[in-house]
């Protein structure tokens, strides 16, 4: 605008002929500034400056008469580059596998067990009901496994005729021993979780487990002979049940896990029960 | 400790967009009044987001306020005075848009936006708004950015 040579006020004669007056022509030579103000009451053009003559200024206003007809602008529909998108969290339902864990014990009812092992997937398949307040609760399917080694020098032992598990010790100069229980179940866990803001979430909740298998594996080494022995047809508790926590940041989380139920039906076994665990999860 | 965290980053963003807007009338505008006040929005955007667009920093104010928008149009209309170039609209004898190029500061290109929902035909809203933005980004890409 301000390189113009030349401005021929054009817009001025139309100006002045909508406001049916005579003609006004003004020529200006390389004007600095031109300011062009159009309201419902009329229209006027400001000239600021002009070749060789700074100060140089214009102005020109037309009033529009009943008569005339306004053509307006359209109104200007602001678009925010930055504004946050206001998210809508609409309670809605959504599907997933969830919950890769694996943990260690930290302690059980029963003194004879060394240690206990546990790992599973607490959602194979999940349906979540997500609430608009950052809650989120889910029932599932997954898959559990418990295992509990014996303190040395005990081993387990079952007697086949009454299917009853009984502790006993290895035979004199073994070597790699182990005995260990194993539980594998399908669960059923209920979990809610609560956002604690940013990425952070807590998860409580409590699993129903379908015991669906249970062995006891006794192996020892005596010379150069190795025994691998398994007892399957064990009689454990078919359902039992579990409660957990876990602190999660974007997926990873630390858990833990407490198993009040006992392994074994009532006379069955030895009573292993109360099992404390704590581990890592992911995707949870 | 976070909220403090929030607070130091917001105060710095505040006094770097101020900084940037220093020299200019609405410059009082952007001193934080906005922050908490009842019905009014502030954005401002400095570094990599702005720098996206073309820009360094980025400035807005949004009021439902009737007193201060009157306020802000006062001084918008106070720096549109001295803009190399300026686009304006009024209506009803009030100023309905305003989109100002002000003086390059530190090479940078320096523009004024003002607009007030209020006179709009359509759909008027009861919302005045005022840009600020500073970049390398030119008019014409400004006005594609911040008109739908």
């Amino acid at each position: 605008m301000k390189k113009s040579t030349l401005i021929v006020a054009a817009m001025l004669t139309a100006l002045a002929m909508s406001a049916q007056s005579p003609d006004t022509v003004t020529v200006i030579d390389a004007p600095n500034q031109v300011i062009i103000t159009e309201t419902t009451t009329g229209t006027s053009v400001k000239v600021l400056g002009q070749k060789n003559d700074n100060s140089y200024s214009y102005s020109y206003s037309v009033q529009h008469s009943s008569n005339d007809t306004v053509h307006t602008t359209s109104d200007w529909e602001l678009n925010y580059p930055f504004k946050k998108k206001v998210k809508r969290n609409a309670p809605h339902f959504s599907i997933e596998t969830k919950g890769i864990y694996i943990g260690g014990g930290l302690g059980t009812s029963y003194d004879l067990v060394n240690n206990s092992f546990n790992w599973g997937i607490l959602h194979i398949m999940g349906v979540n009901y997500h609430t608009s307040h950052g809650q989120v609760f889910s029932l599932g399917v997954g898959f559990d496994q418990k295992r509990f080694s014996l303190k040395r020098p005990n081993c387990f032992v079952m007697d086949e005729a009454t299917n009853i598990v009984g502790i006993s010790t290895y035979p004199d100069e073994v070597r790699d021993r182990s005995s260990v229980l194993t539980v594998d179940a399908l669960q059923f866990p209920l979990l809610f979780q609560q956002s604690l803001g940013g990425d952070f979430h807590i998860v409580l909740g409590g699993s129903m487990n379908w015991n669906v298998s249970a062995k006891c594996n006794t192996h020892y080494k005596i010379n150069k002979t190795t025994y691998d022995v398994s007892y399957r047809g064990i009689k454990q508790h078919k359902i039992t049940f579990d409660v957990m926590g876990a602190l999660s940041f974007d997926g990873l989380a630390i858990y833990c896990r407490f198993s009040p139920s006992n392994m074994f039906k009532q006379g069955f076994g030895p009573e292993i029960k109360n099992t404390w665990t704590l581990g890592g999860a992911v995707a949870l | 400790m976070k909220r403090v965290t929030i607070i130091i980053l917001a105060s710095l963003l505040t006094t770097m967009a101020a900084m940037a807007q220093k020299g200019l009338n609405i410059n009082r505008l952007f001193d934080g009044r906005y922050k908490k006040a009842v019905g009014a929005t502030e954005i401002i955007v400095t570094g990599s987001q702005a720098s996206e667009i073309g820009l360094t920093v980025y400035h807005s104010v949004s009021v439902t306020d009737k007193a201060q928008a009157e306020i802000i149009e006062h001084l918008v209309v106070k720096d549109g005075s001295q803009a190399i170039d300026k686009e304006v609209e009024y209506r009803n004898g009030q100023l309905y848009y305003g989109f100002y190029t002000m003086q390059t500061r530190k090479h940078n290109n320096r523009y004024i936006f003002f607009l007030n929902q209020n006179l709009a035909r359509k759909s008027p809203k009861n919302v005045v708004t005022l840009i600020y933005m500073e970049g390398e980004a030119s008019a014409e890409k400004i006005k594609k950015l911040i008109r739908k």
